[in-house]
């Protein structure tokens, strides 16, 4: 089923191959390229269902505290929530979805088109849509000291693997609302996994690189530096976290931008780490109700803003 | 419903699509192998040489008994098996080449020399030996999946030259020696490339004698024809080329429906091969070029292997788990049997005894099914006589 996708993304990696002049690095970073300015819509789309449901966490840690005890109705009160704001919780999993057999497509057309093995090239066999094409099987396969269609000896890129994956991920974790000390269990456990995740996801990728050629290597590390690209673009990279810093809007409450909370990486709409944390306590008030606030300016659009407005609207009119 | 005890946490449900997401990846990853079985026979035809992961295998190709088994710490062998003399010369996924004794036993292993590969910085370069080897009287040619031709000593297995190319050499060398009567005054190695590159080369030196670009990858064996002083092989641009070994130029083409891999067979001046469209084709080599006998699509997927000629048949096999017999002479189907299995490797003919059962001899075939792995058919009905177990 997958052919659907990997025989295109074949056809156009060699495309790009032939075109950029038989440069096998560029033909990855392109072809990288173009298939995140397809995938922005998801990409977008997911990041606004993620920033949908991190409004409402104030108000779903309310109803965690409330219920506690009665796991049926803490169940049903949420689902009214969600309903009440025109939320799907599920919703920021669906673009996640679509797009993970577009990465396994990318993935396997590059592992083809390196065809490192003699079955990885026979599978390229039959899968052009150009047959002109074939005079560029396969891609060539030498890079500064790298041979593309093996691991690095070096172990350089698996650690360059390593920590751009970590750093797209810190750069793009959310910068959510503490629990003020009142935090739910569920919520502590949640940033635990979050923490874990952040620990985990960088070293797999690594060990991938380490096992795997490493022109795919090379395709991670385009992937997540074009991904904390495309994300600081849209100004929703939190440099400052990343490096520790106490940021500037913990110390002055008035500041707006506190209300528009960083895009959430893919992985996680967990709270930060305790350090962090403790700075957001002392605006206890921004994030206690801040998403719910009439104040609140709404920058973005979107299936999940147009519909919370309404809501918001009718809640307003009832006063 | 209660979603919450189904997902007690949206990070929880995104941890559990991203491992779904790592799993599928793993699982997606395309062919499980890395390789098909690399199989041959000694010059006598009397024994069956199988190199399959971490075994080299020695087998009675009359009876299917395992004769000796080879094996190498770390080692992983696809490559196709090359028996001079006595000593079977196989190359390893490590880049290594192996000698190994009638009775199973190491005479040598080369291990690849380190390489400085930025600045001062030298590692063992990680490559794979896939094709089979080329062997003269003092030296053993083989190329390396990656890049590069090697030879190396017969006797010690110490490196004797290297030769670098831009891509893969995934196709056994092809040794001609010196050769008066046919104009032949220096021993060349010929070697095909996935750089699309034919390259001579000094058998003694490794020195570049010439090379011709073929116009795309050519991972399949050469077929030498002495007579005319050409070579014969096919590319991934589907086309079947004879070059010329002494104006070093392309004198015939053929097109084909499908990529070229498996290397033809060659009786009475026409080259017998399948293409990995399923077709399998005849063709006439003469002076002025390619001329097509017939041609037939047989195989509902590609035929990788190269076929056997035998007793006025044309023995293919194909991706598509079928062995199929045509008659040489118009390609009409004669019998075709299920190997149950994909049947990628080159096909191996044993000779019968004179007299015997199986007179007409045997065509042994090797699939990717472990319990399959390597099936014995009578050439003469397709009639299955033994088969080999991982």
């Amino acid at each position: 089923m997958l052919d659907i996708i990997i025989n295109p993304f074949i056809t156009i990696l060699l495309f790009l191959y032939q075109i950029l002049g038989g440069n096998v690095v560029l033909a990855i970073v392109v072809f990288t390229v173009l298939v995140r300015v397809a995938t922005y819509p998801l990409t977008i789309k997911q990041q606004r269902s993620t920033k949908a449901m991190q409004e409402l966490q104030p108000e779903l840690k309310k109803l965690q505290e409330k219920y506690k005890n009665d796991r049926e109705r803490l169940a049903q009160e949420q689902w009214a929530l969600y309903r009440k704001f025109g939320v799907n919780p599920f919703a920021g999993c669906l673009p996640l979805l679509i797009q993970l057999p577009i990465m396994l497509g990318l993935y396997r057309a590059i592992v083809a088109t390196l065809a490192a093995t003699p079955t990885q090239l026979l599978d390229l066999s039959g899968r052009l849509w150009i047959a002109d094409l074939s005079s560029q099987v396969p891609l060539a396969n030498k890079f500064l000291w790298l041979n593309l269609a093996v691991p690095d000896p070096l172990y350089i890129l698996p650690v360059l693997v390593v920590i751009t994956t970590w750093l797209q991920q810190k750069l793009l974790m959310p910068a959510t609302p503490s629990s003020g000390g009142g935090g739910s269990r569920q919520g502590d456990q949640a940033a635990q996994i979050s923490r874990q995740m952040m620990m985990i996801m960088p070293l797999m990728f690594g060990f991938f690189s380490l096992s795997f050629a490493s022109g795919l290597s090379i395709y991670f590390i385009a992937s997540n530096l074009i991904g904390i690209a495309q994300y600081g673009m849209m100004g929703r990279v939190n440099v400052k976290q990343t490096l520790g810093m106490k940021s500037e809007e913990a110390d002055t409450p008035e500041t707006p931008e506190v209300e528009e909370p960083a895009a959430p990486a893919v992985v996680s709409a967990a709270p930060r780490k305790a350090k962090r944390t403790t700075a957001r306590q002392e605006a206890p008030k921004r994030h206690s109700e801040p998403k719910l606030s009439p104040r609140r300016p709404r920058s973005s659009g979107g299936i999940y803003d147009s519909r919370a407005n309404r809501a918001r609207a009718k809640n307003k009119a009832k006063g | 419903m209660n979603t919450s005890r189904l997902f007690p946490s949206r990070s929880r449900l995104l941890l559990g699509v991203l491992l779904l997401g790592v799993l599928l990846l793993a699982a997606c990853g395309g062919p499980t192998q890395e390789s098909w079985v690399g199989i041959s026979t000694d010059e006598q035809q009397s024994t069956l040489y199988l190199s399959q992961g971490k075994r080299v295998v020695a087998i009675n190709p009359a009876s299917g008994a395992v004769l000796w088994e080879y094996e190498d710490e770390g080692a992983t062998f696809y490559a196709v098996p090359t028996v001079v003399d006595g000593t079977v010369y196989v190359g390893d996924y490590s880049g290594r080449m192996h000698a190994i004794d009638a009775n199973g036993q190491q005479l040598w292993r080369y291990e690849p020399a380190k390489q400085a590969i930025l600045g001062p910085i030298e590692v063992t370069p990680k490559d794979r030996v896939i094709g089979g080897a080329a062997v003269d009287s003092d030296k053993v040619f083989f190329g390396l999946g990656s890049r590069n031709v090697v030879a190396v000593s017969r006797t010690t297995g110490q490196e004797v030259w290297t030769f670098n190319t831009n891509h893969g050499v995934w196709a056994r060398p092809l040794y001609v020696p010196v050769d008066p009567s046919n104009g032949v005054d220096r021993a060349v190695v010929y070697v095909t490339s996935l750089d699309h590159n034919l390259y001579a080369l000094d058998a003694e030196t490794g020195d570049e004698l010439w090379r011709k670009n073929l116009g795309g990858a050519a991972p399949g064996n050469m077929v030498y024809d002495p007579v005319r002083q050409r070579v014969y092989v096919g590319t991934f641009v589907s086309e079947l080329l004879a070059v010329d070994l002494k104006s070093h130029d392309i004198v015939a083409r053929f097109k084909t429906d499908g990529w070229l891999w498996g290397s033809p067979a060659f009786a009475d001046g026409v080259l017998y091969f399948g293409d990995l469209s399923g077709a399998l084709y005849a063709v006439r080599a003469t002076e002025d070029g390619f001329e097509q006998v017939w041609k037939k699509l047989v195989a509902e997927d590609g035929i990788r292997a190269t076929p056997i000629l035998t007793n006025g048949l044309l023995i293919v096999a194909s991706k598509d788990h079928n062995v199929y017999a045509v008659s040489k002479e118009d390609g009409a189907g004669r019998w075709y049997r299920d190997a149950k299995g994909q049947v990628l490797a080159d096909l191996v003919f044993v000779p019968g005894e004179a007299g015997g059962e199986e007179e007409a001899g045997l065509v042994v075939v090797s699939t990717d099914q472990g319990d399959r792995l390597v099936v014995a058919l009578a050439v003469n009905s397709g009639e299955e006589r033994w088969v080999y177990s991982d």
